[in-house]
């Protein structure tokens, strides 16, 4: 039996010291909880434990031990079928275009036959409930669905230890548990597991041992500390619920594809002007490219109108102004280098200029605990840290609609807490209107207006959030 | 024939045109190209496309060997219409092959056929597969320039300078998931799909080749 091993290890990337002096052992039917706060250093402890370092950049002072053997020294190809791990970026981690392809690559690398291959491919697409994807194209695929193939493929090798980045950040609620209770069961069969989230629910039950990475250190939480640590479920109920008096969007007649697939058939809804409206629903089923729409980023058929207005009437360059997208992938939202670059450029740009003073922007960069950082590459920061960036950029250019998609993803409990409450005052100062998907709705029920539920059956709106 | 193959007649009847001078023989490759396309049901805008394409590199042949050529005005003729049709027949037979290849079986073949390396051939696949990303980047880059009060034209370096970038970023984090896949360079792979070369791809090559030579040397048609 596999078991990935390091004792007293420090990390550095580019000379900085981002951990120190970390003990970790994970053992097959471990199923390791791993949190802490965006850019804490999980990351980089995952990538240090797959073997990525120093090939990828860091510097380690101790090895990171599998069965003895230096991690770092085993062939990919050997490697891969002790340990794997799941990247946070669901659409960077495939180097072929097709689901099968991908999975065909990965079992070729370990030099398995046709037959070893066919069988590989379809016990691990049916053990992640996932055979009906198997000749899709993965540029087509939704974050969730994409985490799914990357599972199933790291199923396919074998791998004993897997570990997992942040897997379900784009993933909805019900998959997110249906893949948790996966992750159980693999523990169970002797798989060792070991997952970053920054979201806790529902683990409690199933996981083995939980560590936080705490100022750049690594500590194991014990059982008694747990009733803090994990988030419950409960269902929410809207603070305010009143017909919806102006609008921000109407649509009449509209229908929208994401390639063949029809997302919306023939739509009619009405969105509410400054308010904040939460759109939740499944994965895949194209939340996503709803905003792109109203964006202008997507095609669609029909009538879509901004304030009374036909948005194709509107220029581009003006209506970009007034309607604002926060990308799910925050990389897309940056312009420049490094973090004093963006900030200056939105308050440059800022449509409220007398509003986002220095003071209040100073302000704003240590509520989201991001002082400190403005000489930084905006590319070297944690996935979590760039979320909280992009959403402050386009909170101080401050357009008069602000689509937001998946602007928690990855943060933790109270940094969502602080983003929230950043969002409501801000629009309510300004008169804007907030229009966000989020799988992540726990505890946020308070900022919130409408509750807009998209499902196979369409769009409709709900007065709890579940 | 497999994929493989197919590439290897191509170069080899483009090299036997690039030393010989026959105008009927360029003309019937030429002739053969388009009912090859014409079978395997190409467009009629990439036909469109093709005859742009040779538009201005057969003008320019022409007219050089023609007026600034030497020798008498028929041995002129002659060297002119050969390099113009040589164009034409290169251009043609490129889209025909295209036209019948996949590429990720012709990549495959070549690495199991004639061993090249495995990296190579995932490199390509994975930068080909970032080509679309790479536009919709774009895209988005301009429309989040727009959104920030920026407009980027495609003359803009920031526009390229962000592409880049964020291709940088994705390579390297490709790279990092295909090492966790289990790639590494020059390691053994089996093949999940084989492209064996095909005794009677090897006919068809000899029985073309053959038929071409005797164009050229025995008919003689020059």
């Amino acid at each position: 039996m596999t078991t990935l091993k390091t004792d007293h290890l420090n990390i550095k990337i580019n000379e900085q010291l981002i951990l120190k002096d970390i003990s970790l052992a994970i053992r097959p039917g471990q199923f390791i909880l791993l949190v802490g706060e965006s850019g804490c250093g999980k990351s980089t402890l995952m990538t240090a434990l797959a073997g990525l370092y120093p090939k990828y950049g860091g510097e380690l002072s101790q090895t990171v031990l599998l069965d003895k053997q230096n991690i770092a020294n085993i062939k990919a190809n050997f490697r891969a079928k002790k340990v794997a791990m799941l990247f946070q970026h669901p659409d960077q981690q495939f180097a072929m275009d097709r689901v099968e392809d991908e999975l065909i690559f990965s079992l070729e690398n370990l030099s398995l036959s046709k037959q070893d291959i066919d069988i590989r491919i379809n016990e691990a697409l049916r053990a992640v409930g996932i055979e009906s994807l198997r000749y899709s194209e993965l540029a087509y695929l939704s974050g969730g669905e994409l985490q799914k193939v990357a599972l199933a493929e790291t199923l396919a090798m074998g791998a004993e230890i897997i570990l997992l980045d942040e897997p379900f950040a784009a993933v909805d609620p019900i998959h997110r548990q249906e893949l948790q209770l996966l992750l159980k069961k693999l523990a169970d069969q002797g798989h060792g597991i070991l997952v970053a989230d920054h979201d806790t629910s529902d683990y409690r039950t199933l996981i083995t041992d939980v560590f936080c990475i705490k100022n750049k250190t690594l500590h194991q939480i014990e059982t008694h500390e747990f009733d803090t640590m994990f988030n419950q479920h409960s269902v929410q109920k809207l603070l305010t619920n009143k017909p919806i008096e102006e609008l921000a969007f109407s649509m009449a007649d509209v229908t929208i594809k994401n390639g063949d697939m029809f997302i919306l058939k023939k739509s009619y809804f009405k969105w509410a002007k400054q308010k904040v409206t939460l759109i939740t629903g499944p994965n895949g089923i194209g939340k996503s490219s709803l905003l792109l729409t109203f964006a202008r980023l997507h095609v669609f058929e029909g009538e879509l109108l901004y304030q009374k207005q036909s948005i194709n009437k509107l220029s581009l360059k003006k209506y970009a102004r007034l309607v604002g997208l926060v990308f799910q992938n925050a990389m897309n939202q940056f312009l420049n280098i490094n973090v004093r670059e963006e900030i200056e450029q939105a308050q440059q740009q800022s449509r409220y200029p007398e509003y986002w003073t220095e003071t209040k922007v100073t302000k704003s960069i240590q509520r989201l605990n991001l002082t400190g950082l403005s000489e930084h590459s905006v590319y070297e920061l944690s996935g979590g840290q760039q979320k909280k960036l992009q959403l402050l950029l386009m909170m101080i250019i401050s357009p008069e609609t602000l689509l937001l998609d998946e602007p928690l993803a990855g943060l933790d409990k109270k940094s969502v807490q602080i983003v929230m409450s950043i969002i409501k005052e801000v629009i309510n100062d300004l008169n804007q209107t907030v229009i966000m998907i989020s799988h992540q709705t726990d505890g946020i029920a308070k900022y919130v207006d409408y509750h807009v539920h998209f499902s196979q059956n369409g769009l409709t709106y709900e007065e709890t959030i579940s | 024939m497999n994929e493989t193959q197919k590439l290897l007649l191509v170069l080899l009847i483009s090299i036997e045109i690039a030393f010989t001078q026959s105008v009927y023989l360029n003309l019937l490759l030429i002739l053969i190209s388009i009912i090859i396309l014409i079978i395997s049901k190409s467009s009629i805008k990439s036909f469109v496309r093709l005859i742009l394409v040779c538009i201005l590199p057969t003008i320019g042949s022409f007219t050089s060997f023609y007026f600034f050529g030497t020798g008498e005005a028929v041995q002129r003729i002659h060297f002119a219409s050969v390099m113009t049709t040589r164009v034409v027949a290169y251009v043609f037979m490129g889209a025909a092959f295209m036209a019948n290849m996949i590429l990720y079986k012709l990549l495959r073949s070549l690495e199991q056929n004639v061993k090249m390396s495995a990296t190579f051939v995932y490199g390509i696949l994975g930068a080909l597969n970032f080509i679309p990303k790479i536009i919709k980047a774009i895209r988005t880059i301009r429309a989040v320039g727009l959104m920030r009060g920026e407009v980027l034209y495609f003359w803009s370096p920031k526009l390229y300078f962000k592409a880049i970038t964020q291709a940088l970023v994705w390579s390297n984090n490709l790279a990092m998931a295909m090492t966790s896949h289990g790639f590494e360079e020059g390691e053994r792979r089996s093949y999940h799909e084989q492209f064996p070369t095909k005794l009677s791809g090897w006919i068809i090559i000899l029985v073309i080749m053959l038929f071409i030579q005797y164009c050229l040397f025995v008919a003689k048609l020059w």
